[in-house]
């Protein structure tokens, strides 16, 4: 369970003061699957980097899974972000230097899951994502539509309760973009939160919930029936 | 996990590509040059210090004259070493005499006849090894090495040229002069590079004693104190003071010479053993300070590897940003990047660490022949590689973990976009560059005063003509061989002394003229000449005339002007002159000439002219057909001497090996200011690069709004001109105040002019401009269609 409060986020610099989020209020309940909209600039991606815990918020608070992290350091926001949270990006994100195999691998060395338990991860999230076949590949050598769904497999690796998207599919066609859509719906269907930020009023046709956001504030939320 | 470390380590290091070519060639190459100059170092500190108790034995100097006059000799007197032996030296364990051999240098074995190098040979007490125990004995007795007064010792390297086995005792040696046959009464190892005692064939002293034919009033080697010609080294017991032993040294000579004549006595001051390399017997630290001076330079060069390092590596640092940012996201904590980045520099050093150790082989020739050293370094030496890997975890320390910190702490959503600390560490980069190179513009500053002082020793008027010149050494029979060979057509003249101009005269202070203060310590050279030495030689008459061949000559004094002045008189010519017995006149005034190295000022000395004594010949060719002379000399040599072999020297051969210091000096600067200067290079290049791809952007947006390309060549070199401008002024001042300090050794010198400071600064600017330029005209040249899409 996900809870903001009055969440505000201010950026400062010499001269100028911008207000990326003001006063987000905001339920996630467990499983559910959230799309965030609304125009460049509107502090989508700020808001997503608070809920993942890589970012705090200037005031309001931020219950995570009944914990209050709004306060807390980087440190203690990397110890409770490991292993429960899965990110995708619109940029993949991967590391050119590692293969498919040692991309998906990362979470699970950074958990100090026991090898044999790493290797029968790793390999089931590859068989899932169907990318099996491209294990010893660099994410250079792999299609687009490949390499995120190597990321997802990262994502999805350690297991996380929550998965959060940044335009999944922006970088994508629109076959591959499909597909990696089914997959997140897929995984919602098994359990997982999903809360996923898109331009795309057709992906956020896959979620449960929309909330559009205008100048850091939510202006209206619809509900897929 | 350690697994996966190392593999992403070692992708890591491909991908840089360049970077990391740079990163690993430029430590390698410093780290392999620094290790060879600490091993110098190292070498240079350890001499004489492989003896037993080594820091308990003294060499006797003796201290003559007081004031301007005041002087420190290295040896004593024969009586003082027998003083000090015979246990009336309270404190003193032990007490041996070495000296060296110029009775004779040519020995034979069976058919062969061996012309050793007087160096090589010498006296020394029949107890020396009691004292100088560090050298091993392989054969023989170490308590009894001259069993016999006939018994010889040899080093390992004689034994096995002259007989083909380390094990030659009882072998017998003979002296072509005299016949006389020598047993081998032992065999020591060849003495270390670092001894500062290195003869290889050693006679008892006794044979010295036999060999003494009486000085003045002395009738025994013993009792003379005439004779400065012994070094003399005491072993003291524990606790001892040295100058204590000095006084009673003293009191001893005062005692068996008595109040007479105070002038002629010396003192006697005690150096340890383990300072007499590196430090004069005044105490002046001549050696030591090329020492510092070298160790100073490897710590250079270190720092310089490692600024490298951090530059280049905190550079890239930011290109890794994003991956530093997923690897938070996914769950990594700063110690996990922390480590990974330290096994990513420890990999680096290592492989760094491998190439070095190539390039030292490579390199170990050049080190021998620009040191000197034949010995001592081994790639399979545990001490060679304690220096290596000390050297890499200092790198390590230095330069690993500033990198892996800074890396570490990147912010993840900042990192995710690219930019990990983008401008944040320019500032201290900047630095960096300025330090690097301040550093390599002061050692180019160096590298040139070091060059002109060199070039104005090698011009220096030497007050004669030293060219076409081979000198003879001969034992008897000198004049007449002299007449013989001044016949050749190829040989324009033949003049003849009592030694070679370079290898030290005697000098004495024996003298007496009119006017001098009583009981004047006054220290003259003297050396007897042929009586057309000074004309043949070139030198110049300033007043009075030359001596004349004959007899009438021989109470004839001439000086040189430094004698004049110092012996403060005016118009010598004709004036009442003593040396030892002979009551004579000065006839000439011979202009000041050079026979010591460029440290040393001009001193007062005699020529006279005892045509009997000189053993020496200076053969001046017609410079047109040097090997004919050659060959005629060795005809009419082998004529007179059939049992010697022919040996000569050319002399300017003998007087560029007085600057052999200065030109290795020279030569090290040279070598280390390159090394300096190409991987501060590597440095700059790397920064260039670095800073062409962050401002892709600002390139392409200029060049779309009309900046044409040099103004953008400009832009990206404008920067780093202002770094090595600000290096320049700081290198400048340190590195005049540092080469001030080196001239001061030097009696004669060049001053530091303006167009050194100018020519240093160009080459620093220019070789800046070089690299940098590169860079900035690739990044001028990309099409900014290109670098918009880069972002």
């Amino acid at each position: 369970m996900i809870q903001t409060v009055n969440l505000q986020k201010l950026f400062a610099t010499e001269e100028v003061e911008t207000t990326a989020l003001n006063g987000i209020n905001m339920d996630v309940k467990d499983g559910e699957f959230v799309a965030i909209m609304g125009p460049s600039g509107c502090g989508k991606s700020t808001l997503l980097n608070i809920i993942g815990l890589l970012d705090n918020p200037s005031e309001g608070e931020y219950n995570f899974y009944g914990t209050e992290v709004s306060k807390m350091t980087e440190r203690q926001r990397a110890q409770l972000r490991k292993g429960s949270i899965g990110f995708v990006f619109q940029s993949f994100n991967l590391i050119d230097e590692l293969t498919v195999y040692e991309n998906v691998e990362l979470p699970l060395l950074y958990l100090k899951t026991p090898a044999d338990e790493r290797k029968a991860r790793v390999e089931e999230a590859l068989n899932r994502m169907n990318i099996m076949h491209r294990r010893n590949h660099f994410p250079q050598q792999l299609s687009g539509g490949q390499q995120q769904r190597t990321a997802i497999a990262r994502a999805v690796v350690a297991k996380p309760k929550l998965i959060l998207a940044d335009e999944p599919t922006g970088n994508l066609d629109s076959k591959n973009g499909e597909e990696v859509m089914k997959l997140l719906g897929e995984l919602n269907d098994e359990g997982t939160t999903i809360i996923m930020v898109t331009h795309s009023p057709y992906d956020a046709g896959f979620a449960h919930r929309t909330v559009n956001l205008f100048d850091g504030k939510v202006v209206t939320e619809n509900i897929r029936v | 996990m350690l697994t996966n470390t190392l593999k992403l380590a070692w992708r890591n290091l491909k991908a840089g590509g360049w970077y990391s070519a740079l990163n690993v060639g430029g430590l390698a190459v410093v780290l392999a040059v620094s290790v060879l100059l600490l091993w110098w170092v190292k070498d240079e500190l350890t001499f004489d210090r492989f003896h037993p108790a080594a820091d308990r034995i003294y060499r006797v100097n003796s201290r003559h004259g007081t004031g301007a006059d005041e002087q420190y000799w290295r040896t004593a007197p024969a009586p003082i070493g027998v003083a000090a032996a015979s246990g009336r030296v309270p404190g003193v364990e032990k007490a041996i005499r070495t000296a060296g051999l110029y009775d004779f240098n040519t020995l034979r074995v069976g058919d062969q006849t061996y012309a050793e190098r007087n160096e090589d040979l010498g006296y020394a007490d029949e107890n020396f090894l009691d004292v100088f125990g560090g050298f091993r004995v392989l054969y023989g007795s170490a308590t009894q090495p001259f069993p016999t007064p006939n018994s010889v010792v040899l080093t390992e390297e004689i034994a096995q040229k002259y007989f083909g086995t380390a094990n030659a005792i009882g072998k017998t040696v003979t002296v072509v002069d005299s016949n006389r046959v020598f047993t081998v009464g032992a065999v020591l190892a060849n003495m270390p590079d670092n001894s500062s005692y290195r003869r290889k064939i050693i006679f008892p002293m006794s044979l010295r004693k036999r060999l003494f034919t009486g000085n003045g009033p002395w009738k025994r080697m013993d009792d003379d104190w005439g004779n400065f010609s012994f070094a003399t080294y005491v072993k003291v017991a524990p606790g001892v003071d040295p100058a204590r032993v000095g006084k009673t040294l003293d009191d001893i000579q005062r005692a068996a010479r008595g109040q007479s004549e105070p002038g002629q006595l010396s003192n006697y001051r005690l150096q340890t053993l383990t300072t007499q390399h590196l430090y004069e017997p005044d105490g002046h630290d001549t050696g030591m300070q090329q020492v510092r001076m070298m160790g100073l330079i490897a710590l250079l060069l270190l720092s310089i590897g490692c600024i490298n390092y951090v530059n280049l590596t905190t550079a890239r640092a930011t290109r890794r940003a994003r991956e530093v940012g997923v690897r938070k996201v996914v769950g990594a904590e700063s110690g996990h990047l922390m480590r990974q980045l330290l096994v990513e520099s420890l990999l680096t050093l290592l492989l760094s660490l491998t190439l070095a150790v190539g390039l030292i082989q490579l390199l170990i020739p050049y080190y021998r022949e620009l040191t000197g050293k034949t010995l001592g370094f081994s790639i399979l030496d545990p001490q060679v590689w304690l220096f290596l890997v000390g050297a890499l975890l200092i790198t390590l320390l230095l330069a690993g973990v500033y990198p892996a910190l800074l890396i570490a702490r990147f912010d993840p959503i900042r990192s995710l976009r690219g930019r990990g600390a983008a401008g944040a560490h320019a500032g201290l980069r900047r630095v960096l560059v300025v330090t690097q190179f301040a550093l390599a513009t002061a050692l180019i500053f160096s590298t040139i005063v070091i060059g002109n002082q060199l070039a104005f020793l090698q011009k220096r008027d030497l007050g004669f003509n030293k060219e076409h010149i081979f000198t003879i050494q001969t034992n008897d029979k000198t004049e007449s061989f002299r007449k013989v060979l001044a016949n050749e057509s190829s040989i324009r003249h033949v003049a003849t002394a009592m030694v070679e101009l370079t290898s030290g005269m005697g000098s004495t202070s024996d003298t007496e003229w009119d006017g001098k203060t009583p009981g004047r310590s006054f220290m003259m050279n003297q050396i007897s000449v042929s009586h057309n030495f000074v004309t043949d030689m070139g030198m110049k008459l300033v007043a009075g005339r030359n001596f004349r061949e004959g007899k009438a000559d021989s109470l004839a004094f001439i000086i040189n002007e430094t004698a004049v002045r110092d012996m403060g008189i005016t118009d010598p010519v004709g004036k009442r002159f003593k040396l030892h017995d002979w009551d004579g006149q000065i006839i000439g005034v011979v202009k000041d000439f050079v026979f010591q190295s460029a440290r040393e000022k001009v001193t007062p000395t005699i020529l006279f002219f005892r045509p009997e004594w000189n053993g020496t010949l200076y053969v001046r060719t017609t410079g047109q057909n040097t090997k004919q002379a050659l060959a005629a000399a060795e005809r009419l040599w082998k004529q007179k001497n059939p049992q010697y072999p022919f040996e000569y020297t050319f002399l300017d051969e003998s007087y560029d090996r007085l600057y052999k210091a200065e030109q290795r000096t020279g030569q090290l600067f040279q070598f280390f200011a390159g090394v300096a200067i190409l991987i501060s290079c590597l440095g700059l290049f790397g920064l260039a690069a670095y800073t062409a791809e962050q401002r892709t952007k600002e390139i392409g947006v200029r060049k779309v709004l009309g900046a044409s390309i040099p103004s953008i060549v400009g832009l990206l070199s404008k920067d780093f001109l202002t770094l090595v401008l600000v290096a320049i002024v700081i290198a400048s001042p340190l590195a005049w105040w540092a080469m001030s300090k080196w001239l001061q050794e030097f009696a004669y010198k060049v001053t530091i002019e303006w167009w050194v400071f100018a020519l240093a600064g160009a080459l620093a600017v220019g070789i800046a401009l070089l690299t940098v330029s590169f860079q900035s005209i690739k990044a001028a040249l990309t099409d900014p269609v290109k670098s918009l899409r880069s972002e």
